[in-house]
């Protein structure tokens, strides 16, 4: 099991805490179909994503966003038993959305570098490398289900 | 050869002209140090490196940042000819250094969230797509005398 430190603890509730999941969510999976174009194949139902403007302004994108990251609370609440807390979620994306595991690492580094540009210095390395092993441990959760 | 945009190109330059290189490389470096402890083993003439505040306040971290930082602005001034202008530096890091080319990737993530923080919003996602197609580029420069 994952072992999570007192500082640790607080420090991932303490930035979880400052994200506004309304204005991350949607920035965070605008930058991954941005960022990296071929993630857009898993969103054919969203309509017109075929430009960074037109990305940026899709409601359903943005929709979405919010879902991805609401669901980031589960693992917050829960440090102790991430795995456990997301093995439906992580059957759903291997036998329902079929996604590609390595993408959730993408979106892991977008969600980072949105709060990096938010919080700026006080992402310190301390707090990047907590937030770093939070999202690792998320990643390896949603992956659980996959073989 | 990498083909590159107006954008792409004035972007990189617009970056690193902002860039403080006795500062960011450091940095970029030291959070390396502190989010990916084994990286550590390739400094082991550097002292202490035994937490955050002492890898963040080591001086031949920074002057060894500054160093990496340097060798990144040959990129950036040869963008069409990134690979040849790094073969030297690919053999270094191969036969000299003995460097995992994995890390090359940890590094240029460190330096993402660097210049993240630094710029906040104005580190959009057409500007992270430029930044993170530069690193890439670097690092596959920087792998390719490996084999």
């Amino acid at each position: 099991m994952v072992e999570w430190s007192d500082n640790e603890r607080a420090i991932i509730a303490d930035v979880w805490s400052k994200i506004d999941v309304g204005e991350i969510g949607p920035q965070t999976l605008a930058r991954v179909l941005i960022v990296y174009p071929w993630t857009r194949r898993y969103f054919g139902a969203f309509g017109e994503l075929s430009s960074v403007a037109v990305v940026l302004a899709n409601r359903k994108v943005a929709t979405h966003g919010r879902v991805v990251l609401n669901a980031l609370d589960v693992a917050v609440r829960d440090l102790d038993n991430i795995k456990s807390a997301y093995s439906h979620l992580s059957s759903l994306h291997r036998y329902q959305l079929h996604v590609d595991p390595a993408n959730f690492r993408l979106l892991a580094d977008c969600l980072t570098i949105v709060i990096a540009t938010k919080f700026g210095a006080a992402f310190s390395s301390d707090v990047q490398s907590t937030w770093h092993k939070f999202m690792a441990v998320v990643i390896a959760a949603l992956g659980s289900r996959y073989f | 050869m990498v083909e590159w945009t107006e954008f792409e190109r004035s972007t990189i330059q617009s970056i690193f002209s902002k860039l403080d290189y006795d500062v960011a490389g450091g940095k970029a470096l030291a959070r390396c140090l502190v989010v990916y402890p084994w990286t550590q083993r390739y400094f082991g003439s550097f002292g202490n490196l035994y937490n955050a505040t002492a890898i963040m306040g080591n001086p031949k971290v920074a002057a060894h940042g500054k160093v990496v930082l340097q060798g990144l602005d040959r990129a950036v001034k040869n963008m069409d000819n990134i690979k040849a202008t790094y073969a030297e530096l690919s053999v270094l890091h191969s036969e000299k250094l003995h460097v995992d080319p994995d890390n090359f990737k940890l590094l240029a993530d460190c330096l993402t969230i660097v210049v993240a923080a630094q710029m906040g919003a104005a580190f959009t996602a057409e500007v992270q797509a430029a930044f993170q197609k530069f690193l890439a580029v670097a690092v596959s420069s920087l792998c390719r005398q490996y084999h």
